[in-house]
This record gives C-alpha cells, sequence and structure tokens, in this order.
C-alpha cells in the first residue's frame, strides 16, 4: 500500500479449530476422570492423598484467582473471600445445621454476592490502587475473624465441622474426599474454560488488553469487571467451604494474605496468559512445600525464590516453556 | 489517671507511632513516586534495621549513632542491589514489578525466620529516666524518638529540596520522560531511590527496635500502616507521606485510648478505603493520569 | 437531511479551568463534518465529552434526537456513536479479525449461555459476524493480515484498523480523533479516501478531528473551527479558510496549506 508498510510481521499461530477440538478436549476430560478414579488406590499413603486432595483445591484458587485476573485486576484478598465461604458454610453447618452440601452451595452465593457488592464499589480503581485495597480488605476479614469472637470464635477457630455428605455418602474420609475435590475441581476447570471463550470470556480479555476501547466497542467494562470478580470470589467462597468440610477445623489463620500471595504465585508461576497457566502453577508448587516439610523455613524461602526467578526468567511461566524451547531451538515458526 | 492526663499521654504516643508511620511511609512512596512499584518487601528492610539495632546495639554494645549508620549503609547498598538485580527487568508492567516484590518479601521474612528464630527479643533503651511534663510522664526514649524521627526526615527533605540528585528524584517522579530530556541519568536514579527508600524503613526499625521487640515479623504492621498513610495522603506525594503519617498516629493512638485498639484498627481500614473510593489520588496526590 | 447528533452550549470546565465554552454544532445524516483549532483548543476534549468519557459541565448533547448526556460510553456507542482514538487504539495481543469481531460485541447475536456451551447456534453466529467483519477488513484495506497480531502491525494498518474496529459496531456516526496523526502524506491521502469510501458506500456520516488542513478541508462538507474552548467559525471549507478570526487564531500559517 505504501513505503512505511513493509515490515509486517509472521502471522499469528492458528489457534483452535471449535468443533473437533470439542470431542478432543472432552475425550481428555474423560481420561482424566478414569485416570482420577485409580489415583487415591495408586497412592502410597493416605499423606499423598491429602497431597492430591489439597491440590486439586489450590487449582479451584488459582483458577478463580485467574477469572478475576483475565479482566486485569490483581485480587490480594483471594484468601479472605475463601475464608469468608469457609466461615459461612462451617457456620451455617455447625450453629443451624444445614447439610453441609447445601451449606457449601450456600457459601458460594454468598460470597459472589458480597464481592459483586464489594468490586461495584472498589472496581473503578485500577492497577496498584485496586490491589491496594483488595489488600486492606483482607487485612479487615482477619482483624474481624480474630475479634468477632461470638460469632468466629476468635483465634481458636471452629472446630469439629461436619464432613459432607451426599447421597448417604460421607466425604470426610481422605480418599473419598479426593474424588469430591477432583468433580469440584473439574467442574472449575470446564467452567472456566467454557467462560473463557464464551461471550463474557471476550469481554474480559478485551478490558485486560485495552479497557478504553473495550468500553468503546460497547463493551459494558464496569459490569463485566464485577460479574469477573464475582465469579471468582464465588468459586474461591466455595474452595474455602470445601477446605472447611475437609480438614474439619478453620481460624483466622487458614485464610491470610500469605495464601493470597501464595495463590498469585501459582498463577505467576504457571503462566498468566491462559487458565491452564494457574492449574500448571497450582499442580507445580502445592505439593513442593510438603515434601519440603524436613527443611522447616525453607519451603517458603524456596516458594518466594522460585516465583522472582519465574518472573526473571520466564515472564510467560511454566507453560511457555514449550514455546520458548521452540524459539530458541531456532524453530521461529 | 484523669482524661487530661491520658490525652496528653495519648498524644505523645501518636507522635511516636506517627513519625514512624511518615519514616515507613516516605521511603514506600519515593519508590512509587518515581518508579512505579508497590514494595511489598518495605516492612522486611524495617525488620533487617531493627535486626542490626539488636546486633550493634544490644549485642555488641555500639554506639546507637553507630547502629543507625550501620542501618543506613547496609540496608541503603542492600536496596540498591535488590532493585538492579530483581526489580529492574521487571519494572516494565505496575503489577509484575510489585508480585516481584511480594516474592522478595517472602523470602527475606522467612530467611530472617530460620537464622533468628520466631520469638521476639526485647532491646534496652538507648535514652533511660522519665520527663514531667505537667501531670503527664513519659520516657525519654519515646522523646527520643519523636527527635531523631523529625531529624531524620528534615534530612531527608533537605536533600531532596537542595542536592542534585534529590532534585533530579523530582524531576523523574514528576515526569520520566522530561528528565530524561534534562539529561538525568534514570538508570542510576532507580537503584539509589530504592535504596534510600529502603534505608529509611531500616532506619524506623532501628529506633524503634527499643519501644516493640526485635523479630521477623516486626516489618508486617508499619508496612501495611505504610500503605495505608500513603493511600491517606497520595501514591507517590512525600508532603502526604509526612502529614499522613501523623494524622494515622494520631488517630491511632486517640482511638485505642478511647475506643479500644480492635476499633481503631477497622476503622482505620474502612477510612482508607472510604478515601480511596471518594479521591483515589489521596488527600494530597496528584491525579492520576 | 434529518439531524443525527446535536450538541448545544456545551461546556466543560477542569476546576477552573474552562476546556469548552457554548459549543453549538450539529452533524446531520450524510455528513462529514470537520472540528479544527489549534493545539489545545479543546478537540479531544469535546469529543471525550460527547462520548461519554468525560462528564460535560454544562449544555445539552443529543443522538437522534434521544439525550445521550451521562450516559457511559459504551451505551453511547450501542446507539450508534462510535468513535476512534487519536493514539491507535488495538487490542495488541489479538489478531486483526479478532480486533475487529470486538468491535463488533454490541451487535453480535452470540449469546452468553450458547457461547459457553458452543451450541450451532453460537458457532453461525460467531461465522456471520466473522465474515462481516473480514469483509470490513477488507474495506479499509488490510483483510491480507488479518490473521497478524495486531500489535505487530505496523503503524499504518493499526490506524487503519481502528476505523474497522469502529465501524464492526455499524455506527450511523463515527467520530475520528486524528485519524491522519503520524501517517506520512501518502498514506494521508489514502486515510482520506478511505473515510470518503466509508461515508459513501457505508452510509456513516463522519465527526472528524484533524490537523491535516488538505485533508480537512478536501473532505469536509462543513468545518467548525474552535479555539481556547470557543466555537470561533462555522462553515463550509470556503468560508472558514477566508474567515479572519480563524487566520488569526491559526497566525495564518496552517490554513494555506
Amino acid at each position: 500500500m505504501n513505503t512505511t508498510d513493509t515490515t509486517v510481521a509472521p502471522p499469528a499461530p492458528k489457534s483452535r479449530a471449535s468443533a473437533s477440538g470439542l470431542w478432543t478436549r472432552l475425550a481428555l476430560v474423560a481420561a482424566a476422570c478414569v485416570a482420577a478414579g485409580f489415583t487415591p488406590g495408586l497412592l502410597p499413603n493416605l499423606f499423598y492423598v491429602h497431597i492430591a486432595n489439597l491440590t486439586l483445591i489450590s487449582g479451584i484458587f488459582a483458577l478463580s484467582l485467574w477469572i478475576i485476573y483475565s479482566v486485569g485486576q490483581l485480587s490480594l484478598c483471594h484468601a479472605a473471600f475463601a475464608g469468608l465461604g469457609a466461615y459461612c458454610s462451617a457456620l451455617l453447618s455447625l450453629r443451624l445445621g444445614v447439610p453441609p452440601a447445601l451449606s457449601l452451595v450456600i457459601a458460594g452465593l454468598f460470597t459472589a454476592t458480597m464481592a459483586a457488592l464489594l468490586g461495584a464499589v472498589i472496581l473503578r480503581l485500577r492497577g496498584v490502587y485496586f490491589v491496594l485495597v483488595t489488600f486492606l480488605f483482607g487485612q479487615m476479614f482477619t482483624l474481624l475473624a480474630l475479634n468477632w469472637q461470638d460469632v468466629t470464635n476468635g483465634a481458636n477457630g471452629l472446630i469439629s465441622i461436619a464432613p459432607i455428605k451426599l447421597l448417604g455418602i460421607s466425604f470426610g474420609p481422605r480418599s473419598m474426599f479426593f474424588y469430591l475435590a477432583f468433580a469440584m475441581f473439574m467442574a472449575t476447570l470446564l467452567f472456566t474454560w467454557a467462560l473463557s471463550r464464551s461471550t463474557f470470556g471476550r469481554a474480559f480479555n478485551s478490558i485486560e488488553q485495552n479497557i478504553d476501547l473495550a468500553e468503546s466497542c460497547g463493551i459494558d467494562t464496569a459490569r463485566f469487571q464485577v460479574i469477573a470478580f464475582a465469579i471468582g470470589s464465588g468459586i474461591a467462597g466455595v474452595g474455602g467451604a470445601l477446605i472447611a468440610h475437609y480438614i474439619r477445623y478453620i481460624s483466622p489463620d487458614t485464610f491470610t494474605f500469605h495464601n493470597s500471595v501464595a495463590y498469585i504465585t501459582m498463577l505467576v508461576v504457571g503462566g498468566r496468559s491462559i487458565f491452564w497457566g494457574a492449574v500448571v502453577g497450582a499442580a507445580f508448587l502445592t505439593p513442593l512445600p510438603e515434601f519440603l516439610r524436613d527443611f522447616e523455613g525453607l519451603q517458603h524461602i524456596i516458594y518466594g525464590a522460585i516465583m522472582v526467578l519465574v518472573l526473571r526468567t520466564l515472564p510467560g511461566g511454566l507453560i511457555s516453556i514449550p514455546s520458548t524451547l521452540r524459539r530458541l531451538t531456532g524453530g521461529g515458526k | 489517671m484523669d482524661m487530661m492526663t491520658l490525652l496528653i499521654q495519648a498524644g505523645v504516643n501518636g507522635l511516636v507511632i506517627g513519625t514512624m508511620y511518615a519514616l515507613m511511609a516516605i521511603g514506600f512512596t519515593l519508590v512509587f513516586g518515581i518508579m512505579r512499584v508497590v514494595n511489598f518487601a518495605h516492612g522486611e528492610f524495617y525488620m533487617i534495621g531493627s535486626f542490626i539495632a539488636f546486633f550493634t546495639y544490644a549485642q555488641w554494645q555500639l554506639p546507637f549513632v553507630v547502629t543507625i549508620l550501620a542501618a543506613v549503609l547496609l540496608v541503603g547498598v542492600v536496596g540498591a542491589l535488590v532493585e538492579w538485580a530483581l526489580i529492574r527487568p521487571l519494572r516494565g508492567d505496575e503489577l509484575t514489578g510489585m508480585i516481584a516484590t511480594l516474592g522478595i518479601s517472602v523470602v527475606i521474612q522467612n530467611t530472617a525466620l530460620m537464622y533468628f528464630g520466631a520469638s521476639p527479643r526485647p532491646m534496652p533503651d538507648v535514652i533511660s529516666g522519665l520527663v514531667r511534663v505537667g501531670p503527664a510522664v513519659f520516657s525519654w526514649s519515646r522523646i527520643f524518638v519523636i527527635i531523631a524521627a523529625a531529624l531524620v526526615i528534615g534530612a531527608f527533605w533537605l536533600f531532596m529540596q537542595k542536592s542534585r540528585t534529590g532534585r533530579a528524584m523530582r524531576a523523574v517522579a514528576q515526569d520520566r520522560e522530561a528528565a530524561l530530556i534534562q539529561g538525568i541519568d534514570v538508570e542510576k536514579i532507580f537503584p539509589l531511590a530504592f535504596g534510600i527508600s529502603v534505608a529509611l524503613a531500616a532506619v524506623a526499625g532501628a529506633m524503634m527496635a527499643p519501644v516493640f521487640s526485635v523479630s521477623p515479623f516486626v516489618g508486617v504492621t508499619p508496612m501495611l500502616k505504610a500503605f495505608i498513610v500513603v493511600i491517606l495522603g497520595g501514591l507517590g506525594s512525600i508532603p502526604g507521606a509526612v502529614l499522613g503519617g501523623l494524622l494515622l498516629g494520631m488517630i491511632e493512638s486517640f482511638g485505642a485510648t478511647l475506643l479500644g485498639a480492635m476499633v481503631a484498627d477497622m476503622l482505620q481500614l474502612a477510612l482508607v478505603i472510604a478515601i480511596l473510593l471518594v479521591r483515589p489520588s489521596g488527600l494530597m496526590g496528584r491525579k492520576e493520569a | 437531511m434529518s439531524i443525527l447528533l446535536d450538541v448545544k452550549d456545551v461546556a466543560k470546565r477542569f476546576g477552573g479551568l474552562t476546556a469548552l465554552k457554548d459549543v453549538t454544532f450539529s452533524v446531520a445524516e450524510g455528513e462529514i463534518v470537520g472540528l479544527i483549532g489549534p493545539n489545545g483548543a479543546g478537540k479531544t476534549t469535546c469529543f471525550n465529552v460527547i462520548s461519554g468519557t468525560l462528564p460535560l459541565s454544562d449544555g445539552r448533547i443529543t443522538f437522534q434526537g434521544q439525550d445521550i448526556v451521562g450516559l457511559r460510553p459504551n451505551r453511547i456507542i450501542r446507539m450508534g456513536l462510535a468513535r476512534t482514538y487519536q493514539a491507535t487504539s488495538v487490542f495488541p495481543h489479538s489478531t486483526a479479525l479478532e480486533n475487529v469481531m470486538r468491535g463488533a460485541f454490541c451487535r453480535s447475536e452470540d449469546t452468553f449461555l450458547g457461547s459457553m456451551l458452543a451450541t450451532r447456534a453460537s458457532r453461525e453466529a460467531q461465522s456471520k459476524e466473522r465474515d462481516r467483519c473480514m469483509a470490513i477488513l477488507d474495506r479499509v484495506g488490510i483483510a491480507h493480515v488479518h490473521d497478524h497480531l495486531a500489535g505487530a502491525l505496523p503503524y499504518g494498518y493499526q490506524r487503519r484498523l481502528g476505523v474497522a474496529i469502529a465501524l464492526a459496531s455499524s455506527p450511523k456516526v463515527i467520530m475520528m480523533d486524528e485519524p491522519a496523526a503520524g501517517l506520512n502524506p501518502e498514506e494521508s491521502m489514502a486515510m482520506g479516501q478511505l473515510i470518503r469510501d466509508i461515508h459513501t458506500d457505508g452510509q456513516v456520516s463522519v465527526l472528524i478531528v484533524e490537523h491535516d488542513m488538505k485533508l480537512v478541508m478536501g473532505i469536509c462538507d462543513r468545518i467548525i473551527v474552535l479555539d481556547h474552548g470557543e466555537q470561533i467559525a462555522a462553515g463550509s471549507p470556503n468560508e472558514v479558510r477566508n474567515n479572519p478570526q480563524v487566520i488569526e487564531a491559526y497566525l495564518g500559517t496552517e490554513v494555506e496549506a
């Protein structure tokens, strides 16, 4: 067309072909389910099953955090929303005798509602301002949980929370809980995947890339940011409730700022550009400190160091390794 | 004790923590203003400062002046190195830089935990004795903290106003492009600003070590307060940090005296969130572009 | 010719500073209207006020007879009043085609549930949209790079992509903020031709802010001149060119161009 437009970069790699891709993915899901069915039996002892359970729940947290991140906002109160859901569900079942399977759902809805209310007010802040407010909100949650003795039992926390029972099956034992955690994780994963390719997902991604232009495309950016924040935080609330009914004990220490940072670390280390990164990050980082238990103190240092190292050397996270390798080996395509 | 005494006592306590918050917030806001990085590791440098004070002053019995100098130099150099090695490459994106400081914070805090253990260590006062003002009685050590912190803040202010480097820093904070055009070497300003920023935190840590105790977790609260102060005063505004620090110190001290510590803490957080919503740029901050 | 966009006595103050004062003009169906003025005259502010990005201090703005003051930008765009930005503004990590499809977001027949479940209706809606957006890319002359990442496209292409994104929302009026800024004379001329094409083929009215006088004088039916936030002249290119106040405002430099 003209002189300056001569350098045109190579096209982006072709992404998913929708119909056939769907079947491949369904096949993958089925394979994962079959594999999961045998997992508890194959793991050497209950400790490993426990770690698998924690990893699945971490996956739920990391995925839900990714949903919020996908509109370009970083939440530092993700653990607080998990805690909100946990306390809500635990109190419902302890005080009112609501069956845990139901209180779990209520906890999710309650957390999502709280997040929507908070989000409607704070989401007009962008970048670091938003991060700072979510940080402060997390601190408020911790203070409240510690000091509202009548309801939360303060630093002592809530004990003997009922395990989840569904159709007469108790998901209290570790190896039974695994199936529930796996089902919840898969549900979150499939939901996130469907969401990311839905009209909402397109709106989220537009906002993340260029919020002003997104607004100019007729996308109600304020509304979609609240939606993403509410969905992400609501799922975190369910995850927190799962923990409450699994460990059967919660305290303000279960859901601190450091947990929020840990979820962000999973996102960063796994890769932020697509939701698979959250899964990879959770799968990589959750078992790590458990196996480093012998080196008291060292586990957190390694956690932090890995995060900085990944940021420094692999900004795209672990999921970018294949493409980075391809580039390094001179494929160029 | 009558009400009057209580209030005077609260005022002095408010000044003590207020000047400390101001010291913390100045450094924090300096780094944000110049580098656009929210430093989540700021509190850890406060913690390092208080450990330096513990070892040099309480263990090795060196003069307190040496303690302060050691804190400034050691932490300043380490800070500049951290900026150069870890933050510089990630500065491009506000969120990425901030996440890096989260990682640095975790590493520093847990390293201290591993070496020094979690139990708090008491530290002797720098000056002993009591002052009597009317009905109220204060320890000299508190007055000392106020005066010393005021001196440090004054020195920092002079440095920013009068020295070439200080003026260059302000220029960079105002407009990086324009500063570049004026021939300011931004790449040298960044580690310097980060070093100064965390050195101020270390000074605060060293001076507060006798007031609170020394442990790997002492940096957490001052950092939280620095956040609050900086939001009150406006991210990037140094006068805002000083005023906000004093204001928060007073609110906290009087609030705790009159309403109880827990209510005061909750009120603070609610107040800050409210201010952010009404005036996102803070009480004295510039409008974000 | 019916009036689409009607701006009456619009004022905008920032604190004590008056950025716009008593600005009154309209854009009718089928018109290309130019908004010119020296640097800092308030042209971009005027755009931001109309598009809902900035709240206005005083006055009335209607679009197709409906009051649009106080509406959020996304609502105004859905009514048929699109805009482009002064600087290049694209979704850098998406392909050119995806960019345009995002521009068509508010016109899409795709539904949330449908797209979640990837139903046939959703896929058909998407493929229809893809074809329509390809046609738009073709219209602005960059269909051949539809699968390139927008952020990697050359500057001139990104400007055209910006226009394509705005067009995708099927606007009745499109507001262009300096579409030729940073383009060389050749590219600038091509952009002028593109605007004329959009206008005649697409039945779209255009409100354009532009520094390139040759371009403005060449394509506009009417021109409004702002200076220091005030409207100092309005009329045909010829009238404006010979208006002494306008010449004074520009110090007789650019108008002759």
